[in-house]
């Protein structure tokens, strides 16, 4: 006790003590003991108060053996004073601390230079492990070496520091572990203490030039730095962290988008920010696409020009944008939640389009219609509906529907159909054919012209034109002609015959245009006049025209020809009177008989003449008379015939032979007519035959005529002069100097006609001629 | 002696213009048609023709025109006598170089006047 008093009284008297052997300062639990002592100014009874008291351990050993241990000692380790005394020390110390503890406790007795503290665990008597840092100071104890130690129960600050070891360990496994583009950084008072590569890459700074920055708050992005600097303290108060999304500058000035949290940790025993922060860029590029794309929907949607509503899958509103309220004039964008119902003209209005449109979405279609529907102040508007699923796997979420207000255009289709019904009326009821076609096929046509065809419109629509055209020549023709003109823009007319169905041909006058001579697809419009009236009329105008010019030279023909024929015996009895006037006396008398039968014979052709032109003139304006009786023909056809060579002259070396029975039947005659056709009949059998022969006249009566054929062997008629051989004035190219007027034939032709029959004539030039008349036997037994 | 050439096919007015001619102290031919009277003229060079027109085989103007081409026989005094009042008809014939041109029916007397002062200015 006396050397444990001295060490004591010397720690406290303050004098500089050098523990044995180290030559080093007293350690500062040595200090403290000495200043415990100094104050309390200790007697040896307090000493012993003292040592008792101390809240260090103290104990002494020699030779391995206990020899002193104060309560402190006792308390820590859970063994009696008495219990220790006289014991080993090294059972108490823990066996994988005892080598070390031996050691030096060997090395510190033969006086070497030991560690004057060091820790170790001891094992208390209720063998639990407590740990002591231990000071210790050779003594004299009892006239030997003894050892002084002081022993702190360390326990606690162990466990803390392993503790913190461990974590530290694991904040290291941690990082050094940490996923691929997590970065890991380690800040104590804004300064940091490690990041981990992927830190570094992040931030685009090396590990050396983070740990250099005055702050790591450096690396944020000016903008978000009084954000970060309020999260950084945040994250001081509450450990926990929370991510925060902000921007950090690269070295090389890049800023990056990052998204990090924070907690509170001890590092190195103090307490630090660790940091996570995760490369976000990629993903905030594409939610700001997302977000744009949104923005863009939404403002497509708002703006847009059609009313867009989306309806959960009960009917109730949950989205209406802007024009969906322009066109019902009122905020329906606000009526979140209530139905549409109020703007349909009624509930089965509603009813019916809502059914139509759920069995619509069920079966995977759109539905569409347009339906008048009323607006808040009553006004009526129509609008065109397209409603379907929103997700047609998911028939949950709703409708979307698209509604346009089509009003304006209801109006104008209303407009346009009564225009068009106005305008088909028109086109229905003018007088004028029209039609509508497509590559010769009618698209359409008006009533007039399917009437003017002989068709119906259903017949026609769809037909091709070349139905109307006598044949296929005579439509491709048409084509021909008029479609280079439309396709020039330019329109065509024409004039045509065109068939009807009932095969009957009709006149038109057609006119077509195309609708776009660009594109002939678009097809062109034909109008048609029936002209077959006015065709005909004008056909008359041209035959009657024809027939006035035909006419007029006949007429000039007539005159001329009576003007000579007048003339010639007129220069015949005019030089006979000069003749007889002033030659008399120098001409014998028999001279003077023929000069006289010269103005005789002249004046009765000019009779002859004369009477034939009025018969000819009173025929012509059918003013012939016809008064026939029943007359025996035979008879009265030998008595004309010869009454006829009687008048040709006697001299004719020609014979006349009549076949004509005696007591033929009586037939319906007109003796004047009769004698005409006879008398010129036979006159020039005779005339023309100069060469004499026989003139052959045979009449028969047959059940239904009466036929008279005269026949002689004369000139004969040549065939070019035949087909003109009854036209008045006429004769034939063969008649030479044989005199004649050209008026016979044409009056046996009209006298014949007059009687209802007919007059034909065929010969041989040179041979003969035989001319045969047969006149109705309408005998008077039979009449 | 003076000759004329008479072509006319109507035999009273043939004779009478004969009957006429000679009684005035012409020397007379006369054909009855076109063919036989330019025949004559060819063969008897007569110092005046009266013609006819409307003739058959040949009419007045195909005589003339025939005429014509002969030289000898072109400056005979030619004289149509027709029947046609037609003015046409007496301008064609006037063109083919007829002297005269008379429509029917003539005054004998003036004729042979005509006949004279054409058969004069020839000479």
């Amino acid at each position: 006790m006396d050397a444990l008093r001295e060490f004591l009284e010397g720690l406290a008297d303050g004098r500089p003590m050098t523990l044995p052997g180290t030559g080093a300062d007293l350690d500062p639990t040595l200090s403290r003991v000495a200043d415990e002592m100094a104050r309390l100014r200790l007697s040896e009874e307090k000493y012993r108060l003292v040592t008792e008291n101390i809240s260090v351990g103290i104990i002494v050993v020699q030779d391995g053996l206990f020899r002193y241990l104060n309560p402190m000692a006792c308390e820590i380790t859970g063994y009696t004073p008495t219990e220790m005394l006289g014991r080993e020390f090294a059972p108490l110390v823990h066996p994988e601390d005892l080598p070390v503890v031996a050691d030096r406790h060997m090395r510190r007795m033969r006086g070497d230079t030991v560690e004057p503290r060091y820790d170790f665990r001891v094992l208390r008597r209720d063998g639990s492990i407590v740990w002591v840092q231990l000071a210790a100071v050779p003594i004299p104890w009892d006239g030997a070496l003894a050892t002084l130690s002081f022993i702190n129960d360390i326990t606690d600050r162990k466990r803390a520091e392993l503790a913190l070891q461990r974590s530290e360990q694991r904040y290291r496994t941690l990082i050094n572990a940490a996923p691929k583009g997590m970065g890991i950084v380690i800040v104590r008072r804004n300064l940091v203490m490690l990041a981990n590569p992927a830190m570094q890459e992040i931030l685009g700074r090396t590990q050396d030039e983070l740990a250099a920055l005055g702050s790591f708050l450096d690396v944020v992005h000016d903008p978000d730095r009084p954000l970060m600097a309020g999260v950084a303290r945040v994250a001081v108060d509450d450990p926990a962290g929370q991510v925060t999304t902000f921007r950090v500058v690269t070295q090389d000035g890049r800023v990056t988008w990052v998204e990090g949290n924070s907690v509170q940790i001890d590092w190195e025993g103090k307490p630090a920010t660790l940091a996570y922060i995760r490369d976000i860029s990629a993903r905030k590029v594409l939610e700001e696409k997302v977000a744009n794309a949104l923005a863009e929907r939404e403002t497509m949607l708002e703006n847009s020009v059609v009313g867009i509503a989306f309806l959960n899958a009960a009917g109730r509103l949950r989205w209406a944008n802007k024009p969906m309220g322009q066109i019902f004039g009122s905020d329906v964008a606000a009526q979140v939640g209530s139905s549409l119902e109020p703007y349909y003209l009624s509930r089965d209005d509603y009813l019916r389009v809502g059914g139509d449109v759920v069995r619509a979405v069920s079966e995977g279609r759109t539905h569409t219609e347009e339906v008048r529907m009323r607006r808040v102040d009553g006004t009526l508007f129509w609008v065109y509906l397209s409603g379907r699923a929103v997700n047609a796997n998911d028939l949950s979420r709703g409708t979307v529907w698209v509604v346009m207000d089509i009003t304006r255009r209801k109006e104008l289709e209303e407009d346009l159909r009564r225009k068009t019904s106005e305008q088909e009326a028109i086109l229905q009821s003018t007088q004028i054919g029209i039609t509508y076609s497509v590559d010769r096929v009618h698209q359409w046509c008006n009533a007039t012209f399917a009437e003017m065809l002989g068709y119906t419109m259903d017949e026609l629509v769809g037909s091709s034109s070349e139905i109307h055209f006598p044949d296929r020549a005579a439509w491709q023709a048409l084509g021909g002609a008029a479609y280079p003109l439309l396709a020039r823009g330019e329109a065509y007319s024409g004039e045509l015959q065109m068939l009807r169905k009932d095969e009957e041909l009709i006149w038109v006058q057609l006119h077509g245009k195309a609708i776009d001579p660009a594109d002939p697809e678009r097809g062109s419009i034909w109008t048609f006049v029936d002209i077959t009236q006015r065709h005909k009329a004008e056909e008359d105008i041209r035959r009657a025209l024809d027939q006035q010019r035909e006419l007029n030279e006949l007429k000039s023909r007539f005159v001329s020809m009576t003007s000579h024929e007048f003339r010639t015996p007129l220069a015949t009895i005019l030089s006979s009177a000069e003749l007889l006037r002033h030659y008399s006396d120098r001409l014998p008398a028999s001279e003077r008989l023929e000069i006289l039968d010269s103005v005789e014979s002249s004046v009765q052709r000019m009779t002859q003449m004369l009477d034939g032109i009025l018969m000819i003139g009173r025929s012509d304006a059918g003013m012939l008379e016809f008064r026939p009786l029943p007359l025996a023909p035979g008879e009265l056809v030998r008595q004309l015939a010869n009454e006829a060579a009687l008048a040709a002259g006697g001299d004719s070396a020609t014979r006349l032979v009549v076949n004509a029975a005696v007591g033929l039947e009586p037939c319906l005659l007109d003796e004047k007519l009769l004698r005409h056709i006879v008398g010129n009949l036979v006159g020039n059998a005779l005339k023309y035959s100069p060469d004499g022969g026989e003139v052959r006249v045979d009449v028969a009566v047959s059940e239904q005529e009466l036929s008279i054929t005269v026949s002689d062997s004369g000139i004969g008629i040549p065939e070019a002069d035949l087909s003109r051989l009854f036209e008045t004035f006429h004769r034939a190219g063969n008649t030479g100097t044989i005199s004649g007027t050209g008026l016979g034939l044409a009056i046996v032709k009209r006298a014949v006609e007059r009687h209802g029959g007919r007059v034909v004539v065929s010969s041989h030039p040179g041979r003969g001629t035989m001319f045969s008349v047969g006149l109705p036997a309408l005998g008077a037994g039979r009449a | 002696m003076l000759t004329v050439l008479v072509i006319e096919d109507e035999a009273p007015i043939r004779e009478n213009l004969r009957r006429f001619l000679r009684l005035e102290g012409y020397a007379v031919l006369d054909a009855e048609n076109g063919r036989v009277g330019l025949e004559l003229a060819r063969a008897e060079r007569p110092q005046l023709i009266l013609c006819d027109v409307m003739m058959p085989e040949m009419t007045g103007f195909e005589v003339l025109a025939a005429l014509s081409e002969d030289a000898g026989l072109a400056s005979i005094p030619f004289i149509f006598l027709t029947a046609s009042a037609d003015r046409d008809n007496i301008e064609r014939g006037i063109e083919l170089g007829a002297a005269d041109y008379v429509t029917k029916p003539f005054n004998l007397l003036d004729l042979g006047a005509l006949i004279q002062r054409r058969l004069r200015e020839s000479t």
